[in-house]
């Protein structure tokens, strides 16, 4: 899929579009010359500085086998057919209907033991060393601000510490102003139908979180679905939505807003940022990005996926993030221009209905933003961004040779190994559960219904041999349920790379990030 | 412990029936499911092999039979 590059010199030819030359030269915005600078490296190209060049990850996602592709639907099918037969022996009074019991008394849920944990996969604290520092601060906040001002930001919510967050993830994000708010989900479902409305097209990526989904249907806009990461498909519809407008009207649309994630949760990939770029200034198009699970965990400065693929914030309309993985929060943020930020502190739903985020958790925020970013005086933050690049490319090629089949892309610390049969995937995390490692499986209809799987996600807590013995486990288990499947060679990515070292600061001869 | 080829034999199998219970989502069922599940694949699979057993070859013969010799009826 990351050979799918759009070629903008080619198809940036104005009469491509039907207008006639001259005239529709301004229209589109760029002339061929335009078009090789706003090929996703304007800035520094027309500044004669070298252009920037874009990391281009390895990514995969390898076809199900038939074989397991009929075994998988012949599971279900059986599953249906039993869970059939046992709602008609209920009805029937033969046998009783199942109750849930309680197995286990106590579980010890412990972020810093667990080796292959769900949220937050970016970066967890080191307990032991962080959680003084943190916990004082969260303290000394709800002393000055209490544990929550019950009121919405329009009225009496609004903090100065609210304030101060806000200064600082515009300056983490790289734009001019940004505005948060209380829920991640809402972030999304509640701004959306601000920005567009009837007579917008929204153009959504296939596998699109279901925040944005929602949010897509409340605005009212026209929604239409490309292919995932298909820049291909991506172009063709807008370029449609260009040409013939609204439907039967054939106005113009007002926007076109492309929504697109940083990295998509359940596939693991990373969007192609620098080639949708390039589309929506050649198509005039607005970009919507919602950076969940990027902020924080990709990029040589854990700045999400705009920092990873070396491009200009400012290209960005409208980038989305929440605080509840990376920062280990709540909340979500919108970052942008200083004209988008207050139109939506004046409007949106979120803004006048939710109330506003509790201090102590600002302060969370506050504490951890400042050590990605070096602001507390150490290199803490570095390390921690090195070692979960490190931890990503090491554990991702290691399930490659052992012959799993791993959907994404090759720095995606959302891991999703492929586990197909549902038989499996109850055996299979009953099986790592036994050996000390807890793992999330996802399954229809979570996922299309002969693409179930484990969902792997990497922290940068977790050191090599934490890995190792998950490895290992994954390993056993994989060998005993025969789920190495996978047909296509071994990649060559590598944590040893150099360019990806030198991307990431890393010294050539350490095996690891941290040392 | 030694070499004991009964006892790869055995492993084998028990690998093999595991292998088609976690593809049949076994693991998924009630015990008496499972004995029932196995007990009607089990009959279809034997009456399978019977009637191919019995049915085939005296079929088999009345084919080449019709078609090695054209004049017959």
């Amino acid at each position: 899929m990351a050979d799918e590059g759009v070629d903008v010199s080619a198809v940036g030819v104005p009469t491509r579009n039907g207008f006639k030359n001259g005239y529709n030269s301004y229209k589109n915005g760029q002339t061929n010359q335009e078009a090789k600078h706003q090929n996703g490296c304007s800035k520094n190209g027309k500044n004669g500085l070298p252009p920037k060049i874009h990391p281009k990850p390895f990514e995969m996602f390898e076809q199900t086998p038939l074989l397991i592709a009929v075994l998988t639907y012949l599971g279900y099918g059986i599953l249906i057919l039993f869970g059939h037969l046992h709602d008609l022996m209920c009805q029937l009074g033969m046998t009783k209907p199942p109750v849930a019991t309680e197995t286990v008394k106590e579980v010890n849920l412990l972020a810093e033991n667990s080796t292959a944990s769900i949220w937050p996969h970016t970066i967890i604290w080191d307990l032991p060393k962080m959680k003084a520092h943190v916990l004082k601060q969260a303290k000394l906040t709800t002393k000055q601000y209490g544990c929550g001002v019950c009121s919405s930001r329009h009225e009496l919510g609004n903090l100065a510490i609210h304030k101060e967050l806000e200064d600082l993830l515009a300056e983490f994000v790289g734009t001019e102003a940004a505005i948060t708010f209380g829920m991640g989900f809402a972030t999304n479902s509640l701004n959306m139908p601000t920005l567009v409305g009837k007579g917008c097209l929204i153009l959504s990526d296939e596998l699109n979180h279901a925040s944005l989904v929602l949010g897509s249907r409340l605005s009212g806009a026209s929604i239409r679905v490309f292919k995932h990461n298909s820049m291909k498909d991506l172009e063709d519809k807008l370029r449609n939505a260009v040409i013939f407008g609204q439907p039967r009207t054939h106005r113009p649309w007002k926007k076109i807003l492309i929504v697109v994630e940083g990295i998509f949760s359940m596939e693991g990939s990373i969007v192609n940022l620098p080639d949708i770029i390039a589309l929506k200034k050649k198509y005039r198009a607005y970009l919507y990005l919602d950076e969940a699970h990027s902020i924080g965990a990709l990029g040589p400065d854990g700045r999400g996926v705009v920092n990873y693929y070396n491009c200009d914030p400012s290209d960005v309309d409208v980038m989305m993030g929440t605080f509840t993985k990376s920062f280990g929060g709540a909340g979500g943020y919108i970052a942008g221009s200083k004209k988008l930020i207050n139109y939506l502190r004046a409007s949106s739903h979120s803004c006048c209905y939710a109330s506003s985020l509790p201090g102590p958790v600002v302060a969370q925020i506050l504490t951890s933003m400042k050590i990605i970013m070096g602001k507390d005086g150490t290199d803490d933050g570095m390390k921690r961004i090195c070692q979960l690049a490190w931890n990503t490319r090491y554990f991702r090629r290691r399930l490659h040779e052992m012959g799993f089949i791993v959907y994404g892309s090759s720095d995606s610390p959302v891991i999703p190994v492929l586990i197909y049969c549902p038989g499996k995937i109850a055996s299979f995390s009953r099986f790592c559960y036994e050996r000390g490692l807890a793992v999330v499986v996802v399954g229809f209809p979570a996922t299309p219904i002969i693409e179930s799987r484990s969902r792997l996600c990497l922290s940068a807590a977790h050191t090599k041999e934490m890995l190792d013995e998950a490895l290992d486990i994954i390993q056993e288990i994989g060998s005993k349920l025969t789920m190495k499947y996978s047909r296509a060679p071994v990649p060559s990515f590598s944590e040893m790379d150099p360019e990806f070292r030198v991307r990431y600061k890393m010294l050539p001869d350490t095996a690891n990030g941290k040392d | 412990m030694g070499y004991n080829p009964m006892r790869v034999v055995y492993d084998y199998f028990m690998w093999l029936y595991f292998q088609y219970s976690v593809s049949l989502c076994l693991p998924l069922l009630e015990p008496w499911e499972i004995k029932m599940l196995n007990t009607i694949l089990v009959a279809l699979f034997a009456t399978t092999v019977y009637t191919t057993y019995s049915f085939l070859p005296p079929h088999l013969a009345m084919w080449t039979r019709v078609l090695t010799s054209p004049h017959d009826g």
